[in-house]
Formats: C-alpha cells, structure tokens, sequence
C-alpha cells in the first residue's frame, strides 16, 4: 500500500494562508465598530418653531446609557431640566424636557458607550424661535436623518504616539541588527568597539568568546 | 563603577537607580492618569495587554514542544508577570469606571458608570483574564505531577489570552465565527512568538555556552515559528479584511492609520527573523560561536520590537475602524 508523501511545510502554510483569505474574503462586509449619531430632534443648527417635548437622538449601532448621556443648556451654559433618559430599541435615545424652552440658542451634548466599550460624544446647537404656548414643534425644519454622520473629529495623537514608538524601535533594531551581521560577515567583534570605544580584542576578554 | 562597566551581553544598570527610575515613571503616571482617566485606561490597558500576552506565551512555551527555559527565572518571570497582568487589569476597570462617568474622581462612586463597566465587555473580559491568569500562576507553582500543571498552562494561556475578545471590537464585527477564529489565532499566534523569543533567550542563557544546545534550541524554535508567523499573519490580514469597511479606511482613518504603523514594524520584524533563520541559524548550527552571541542580541531586539507591537496594538484596540 503505497503512503502518501507530506505536502511541504511552505506549501501547507500557504495552503492555510490562501484559505483563510478566501473564507475571510467569501464573507459579507462588516459592520461599524463605534456608534455614530444619525438622526436627531432636533437636527443640528435647526430652529424649532413651536413647543419641544423632548429630544431624541438615533445611533447606527447600539449603544449603553451612561451618566449625563445628555444634556441641553443654553447659550450661556444655564443647563435645562431633564427626565431621565430612555433608550428604545438599542439604538434611540430619547429624553422629556421638564420645563417648555424659550425663546433662544441652546446646546444639546451627548455621549453614549458603544457595545466596544468606547465612549462616543459630541454636541450640537440648535435654535428655538418662538416662545411657545401649546402649538407642537415644526418638525419638518428640526427633526430627520442627519447628512453626514455627526460626532468628533479622530485624534491624532493615538497615531503621533504610535508612529514613534514604531520608528523608535524600527530604528534601533535596525542599527543593532546591522551591526551583528557586519559583525559576523566580516569578522570584526560584534558590538565591541562600539560599546567599548577599543579594538574588538578587548571585548573577547568580557567574554564574547562565551555565548 | 564597576556595575556600570560594558560588557558584550549587555548594559549593565544599576539596580538601584532601575528601580528609582521606573518608580519615578510609576508615579508621574499614575498622576496623570488620576486627572486624565482615559490615559490611565490606555496605560492599564497596554500593561496588560504586553504582560498578559506575555505570561501566556511564556507558559505555553514551557508547556509545549518549543524551547525548554531554565526552569527557574522562566518560572519566576511568569509568575512576576500574571501578577503585573492581573493588577493592570483591575485599575483598568478602575480608569474605565472614571471615563464612562465622565467628572474626575468622583465617577468611582456612580452606580450607573460601575455597573456599564463591571457588567459589559470590559468587566466579563477582565474577570476571565484574571481566572487564567490564576490558572498560569499556579501552573508554574503547583507540586502536581506535569500533567496537571500542564493542563492549568494550556488552559490559563487559552483563557488570558481568549479574555481579550470579549471586549472591543470583535463584539461589534461580524461573521462572529471568523472574527473569533482569526482573533483567537491572531492572539495565541502572537502570545507564542513573544513568549517563545523569550523562553529561547533564557534557555540560551542557561545552556552556558553549550554550542550543541543552542544549535539544538535555535533549530526547534525556527521550525516552531513558521507555522506561528503564518498562523499571526493570516489571523491579522482576516482581521483587517473583516474590520475595515473599505480599503481607503487604511488611510483616511486613525484606526487605518496605526494599524499600517504596525504592519510597517512587523515587517521589520519578520526581516530580522529573516535574517536570523537563514543567516544566523545555520552559522550557529555549525559552531560558529560569534553567530551565536550576534543571535541572541537579535533576540533580545526582536522582544523589544515585539513588545512595542503589542504596545501600539492596545493603542489600535482603542480607535474605530469605521472612522
């Protein structure tokens, strides 16, 4: 009975390589890790003309209600009297005001936790026009889906912090590394003269001749 | 003045001033971690992220096939570290209490910032992190026969290093089948390499010169890493196909963008394995003692470079791939 040969070790590691991508590959796309606000009442920068009950604010993800998960305040930071925040559906959170706004600029902040574990905040102004008696919000001009997702521009610094602990360590492997080679090509002593400012004779008496 | 004396091993710090110096760090830390929690979330979270993956690879090192260290300083390393690993882990909940609470200080005391964290990802991640880190403790401390010890290693080094996919972004991504396949394999991949740089180190110091033995040592250890490099590589490559929505996400996000600062340092890395497992390697095999000693400060490089990947992957754990 004749035995099967043993594919190569190369052969089989790229054997699990390209199956992998392909499985990967054959997959459907996938979802955004950190939630993002899509809709809100009211839309930034809008007016609300008429009486706003309370504001909602929709995710494309799901996310956690955490402490002051939002707030309204006026222009001049006065905060403005809030319910307790309700979260329906995962996604949509929603949030009675107390009191009726008057007239005037206001500030709604939100921060929510996605289901990564990332704190997600941001805030928007908005406007309301007429001191309202019992006539409901105009909603065509301050409720909807937002044109672009809205939220907090990236940091640069995870990146700054990244990039130089990289080159840090790319650069002074990159030196030791080229050292030992030369070193072992050419027959000088690996790293005596440069630590010890001598010949490479010198180092072989600190023991270079051990392991 | 002779503790600071050169030697071709290394540079040689006094203890003293080591241990001054890192207590010094410790605490500038720790301060601007008390006024910027989300800093001492990064930290905690890179410290246990870097000790965690290394005490896990370390003790499967000495479980497996791969380099036996010398048993004592493998064992006390491991030990020192799954204490590191479980303390960073605990002040990470600490810090993360603060940033979902959101006002300084007194954040530790809101009942709806505490339980967000304990009973969501992060919280189930670093309790499972902790019982595998008890699990490697007392694998390397037991009196048991091997076999027990053996199964507490294998167990508590899967554990450690399963606990990092219950937080973060492999709770949001889907398939969740592949993107658990190809993390677990990204992570215990990356636990071997790390932990086994660092059992071969110490298994070289400990074979005292003996060429044999570390031709023998290095031979195994390259056989080991091809099959680890490929197993690393494809996890991470499916990861990335699976996270980022479109290729221009490399460039245009953060996320992208430090995840191509990593790629860029483990290509680097993967040329100084190159350069070791078919320059190196042979040349020690055949006796030649300098390739030895040029090998293990290649070693040493790689750990370095290693832990400064796992340092900027908890850096990449924290952006969006989405933008």
């Amino acid at each position: 009975m004749r035995r099967r040969r043993a594919l190569p070790a190369r052969l089989r590691a790229a054997a699990v390589v390209v199956a992998s991508l392909g499985v990967v590959l054959a997959t459907p796309g996938p979802a955004l890790a950190h939630a993002r606000l899509v809709t809100a009442l009211p839309a930034p920068g809008s007016t609300v003309h008429g009486a706003l009950s309370h504001v909602s604010l929709g995710f494309d993800e799901a996310v956690t209600l955490v402490p002051r998960s939002v707030s309204v305040t006026t222009d001049l930071g006065v905060p403005v009297a809030l319910d307790a925040p309700v979260l329906r559906g995962g996604r949509t959170v929603t949030v009675a005001l107390q009191d009726r706004l008057s007239a005037g600029r206001y500030v709604l902040a939100w921060r929510v936790r996605s289901d990564d574990g990332h704190i997600e905040s941001s805030s928007f102004p908005f406007s309301v026009a007429v001191a309202t008696g019992s006539a409901p919000a105009d909603r065509s001009a301050a409720a909807g889906a937002l044109p672009a997702p809205v939220g907090p521009g990236e940091p640069v610094w995870p990146v700054l912090v990244a990039a130089a602990l990289a080159v840090a360590a790319g650069l002074g492997a990159a030196v030791v590394v080229r050292r030992g080679l030369r070193a072992v090509s050419g027959g000088a002593e690996p790293y005596g003269e440069a630590r010890n400012g001598r010949s490479g004779g010198s180092s072989r008496r600190h023991g270079a001749s051990r392991l | 003045m002779s503790e600071l004396r050169a030697t071709p091993g290394a540079l040689r710090v006094p203890p003293d001033a080591a241990a001054a110096a890192a207590g010094l760090v410790v605490a500038a830390l720790t301060a601007a971690s008390l006024l910027h929690p989300e800093l001492g979330l990064y930290v905690t979270q890179a410290v246990g992220l870097v000790t965690g993956i290394l005490a896990a690879g370390l003790v499967l090192s000495m479980t497996t096939s791969g380099p036996r260290p010398a048993a004592p300083s493998a064992t006390s390393l491991v030990a020192t570290l799954a204490k590191v690993a479980f303390v960073a882990g605990v002040c990470s909940l600490g810090f993360s209490v603060l940033t979902v609470a959101g006002n300084g200080l007194r954040g530790l005391s809101d009942g709806l910032a505490r339980d967000v964290v304990l009973r969501g990802g992060d919280g189930q991640s670093v309790a499972v992190r902790c019982l595998g880190l008890v699990a490697v403790s007392l694998s390397v401390r037991t009196r048991a026969a091997g076999r027990t010890a053996r199964l507490f290693a294998v167990a508590g080094a899967v554990t450690v290093a399963g606990s990092f996919l219950l937080a973060g972004h492999t709770r949001t991504h889907g398939p969740a089948v592949l993107v658990v396949l190809c993390a677990l394999a990204h992570v215990l991949a990356a636990a071997a390499w790390v932990g086994g740089l660092v059992a071969l180190a110490l298994s070289l110091r400990a074979a005292h010169g003996d060429q044999q033995v570390a031709a023998m040592l290095l031979t195994r250890f390259a056989r080991l890493m091809s099959f680890v490099l490929t197993t690393l590589l494809a996890g991470g490559v499916g990861l990335a196909v699976l996270y980022l929505p479109e290729p221009a996400a490399l460039v245009q996000t953060a996320y992208g963008q430090v995840l191509l600062i990593k790629l860029a340092l483990v290509a680097g890395l993967l040329v100084i394995s190159s350069a070791n497992h078919y320059r190196l390697v042979p040349l020690a095999a055949s006796g030649k003692a300098r390739a030895v000693q040029v090998l293990r400060t290649n070693i040493a490089v790689e750990q370095i470079a290693l832990i400064t990947v796992l340092l900027i992957t908890a850096v990449l754990m924290r952006q969006s791939p989405g933008g």
